[in-house]
């Protein structure tokens, strides 16, 4: 039988509920409830993280990837499950010692405290699976005093987990290098796969979210976030040519859409008489942010459809418009411009039906 | 024991205020010739409209709203602007105590304040002012700009046409924009 310290206890605890084992309440109380850190964790403790790293990551990506799906291998569609599409090899995430810096300073420290900041190992480099801890970590911490001062953390800063998963945190930073060409590259684009169906419900809550939003500061600093997660997450996937990748904001735009009319849903809430033109105009350009990233969805269909059979892209380019067509991507994209230009004070071709306007 | 006196302080206020508005979009000309050619089109197309052609820009100004048209890249912005010079004064009257902190100047600071708010209620004025006589000529503009492009597409298929081959009939109706070109080729 192991045993292990109460520290080592609160630890694994902490660690379960970043990987959804536990309910978030009990990781909050003990992260902040300071404990004398030990001078290292018993062997017992060690090897329990390490299990619970294996079980709880590995469930955390069978939650996403065991639906059978195609995806990109080596530029060819390749359908299954996540575990079948790559060999087990392939599909491994390798923590380094930051994951148990981390977590014994989470453990350690009231993490609610603005002073406490947690920093990775000199000469430690981050590998993919300690970032996808952190996303986890930040994902279960959300809407809590502790995620008030990640939200402004470097450690955070750039991840794109993060901000695709939450584009709204992101709007007052100003993030020059995104970490997008790892999660798209052949070692971790099996996570964004797996994240697929996650990703969509989240943009789709976003998207249906500003309907409510009445100050159009908030909308513009919602659009400005997707929008600069949005840019370099599609411009990440075509220099992978992981078009693929990108499929969820096809699942959100078929969700939202075809019912959407005139698109006032997204402006519902919206007051912007008082505002001048060009701030009203920015306000619904970012209600509008997702139907303005189709546009290079269309870009990228349009190009698909030019390569041919003896291309090098030609079967990535095959599923693409597979992809584009079991999502109507000609009629979504109709739809989108329909809106686009209904919102746009210079394309409305009746431009006196103030009325309509918000 | 501190004695009380009667304060009275006037004031100023001088300033230029200014305010402006404007909108930006896109025109969508189809490439029915090359680039160059339809820019060279559409700056003859808003040349006739009164509008400045300077290189690569056409600008033109009616009625307090600038109209200024990128020709390569086919960016507009409409856009209006205006200012004024204001004059506010006021006068305040107060009381201060010789054992107090200095009457007339904080009198003074609170008179300025009040100044200055007024110039921001007129400030705020003058930007809705623009505002509306921005969206009110936004319609007849957008209409102008929707004329111009069709124009301009129209020209660019009789030249295209003529390239192609010998035109046997050519029927242009301005008013329901509807136009048929016959080619022999």
């Amino acid at each position: 039988m192991r045993e292990v310290s109460r520290f080592e206890a609160n630890l694994l605890e902490i660690l379960r509920s970043f990987l959804g084992e536990v309910p978030r309440v009990r990781a909050l109380t003990l992260m902040t409830r300071p404990l004398t850190r030990p001078k290292c964790l018993g062997r017992d403790a060690v090897q329990l993280v390490q299990e619970v790293l294996a079980k709880g990551v590995v469930r955390q990506l069978a939650r996403g990837g065991w639906r059978k799906e195609r995806f990109l291998r080596d530029g060819k569609p390749v359908a299954g499950r996540l575990w079948r599409r790559s060999p087990p090899d392939e599909l491994a995430l390798e923590f380094s010692r930051n994951t148990l810096d981390f977590l014994i300073w989470a453990t350690a420290q009231n993490v609610a405290d603005k002073n406490a900041v947690w920093r990775p190992l000199p000469e430690v480099p981050l590998t993919l699976g300690d970032r996808y801890l952190l996303f986890r970590a930040y994902a279960t911490l959300r809407f809590t005093p502790i995620h008030q001062h990640w939200q402004t953390s470097p450690v955070f800063a750039g991840h794109g987990l993060c901000g695709l998963s939450f584009p709204e945190d992101l709007h007052e930073q100003s993030i020059d290098h995104w970490d997008f060409g790892d999660w798209t590259g052949p070692e971790g684009a099996f996570i964004l796969e797996s994240m697929q169906r996650e990703l969509a419900a989240r943009w789709l809550d976003l998207e249906r979210s500003k309907g409510q939003i009445v100050v159009a500061q908030q909308m513009r600093a919602l659009g400005r976030g997707q929008r600069r997660v949005l840019d370099a997450f599609l411009v990440a996937t075509e220099k992978a040519n992981r078009r693929d990748l990108a499929r969820f904001l096809l699942t959100v735009a078929l969700e939202l859409l075809p019912d959407s009319g005139y698109g006032t849903g997204w402006v519902a809430s919206l007051d912007v008489r008082e505002l001048r033109m060009v701030e009203r105009t920015e306000t619904q350009r970012a209600a509008f942010t997702l139907l303005d990233a189709l546009r290079r969805l269309e870009q990228w269909q349009q190009r698909a459809q030019g390569i041919g059979y003896l291309d090098e892209e030609y079967a990535s380019a095959q599923l693409y418009k597979a992809d584009w067509e079991d999502h109507s991507g000609n009629a979504l994209c109709n739809q989108a411009r329909t809106i686009l230009a209904r919102w746009n004070p210079l394309q409305q071709a009746d431009c006196s039906s103030a009325e309509e306007n918000v | 024991m501190s004695r009380a006196y009667r304060i009275k302080v006037r004031e100023t206020l001088r300033r230029v205020i200014r305010a402006a508005d404007h909108v930006s979009s896109q025109l969508e000309l189809l490439e029915v010739l090359p680039k160059e050619q339809m820019s060279e089109i559409l700056a003859e197309e808003l040349q006739r409209r009164g509008f400045q052609v300077d290189g690569k820009t056409a600008r033109r100004e009616q009625e307090g709203v600038t109209v200024t048209v990128d020709l390569e890249s086919g960016e507009v912005q409409v856009g209006a602007e205006s200012s004024e010079q204001v004059n506010v004064s006021g006068q305040a009257e107060g009381y201060g105590y010789d054992d107090g902190p200095d009457g007339k100047a904080v009198l003074r600071q609170q008179l300025r304040q009040q100044l200055a708010e007024d110039t921001q209620v007129k400030e705020d004025d003058l930007q809705k002012e623009v505002t509306d006589r921005l969206e009110q000529q936004l319609a007849d503009i957008c209409l102008e700009l929707d004329q111009a492009v069709n124009r301009t597409t129209a020209e660019a298929l009789k030249r295209k046409a003529a390239q192609i081959g010998q035109i046997k009939q050519l029927s242009d109706d301005p008013e329901s924009g509807a136009l048929t070109i016959v080619v022999e080729v």
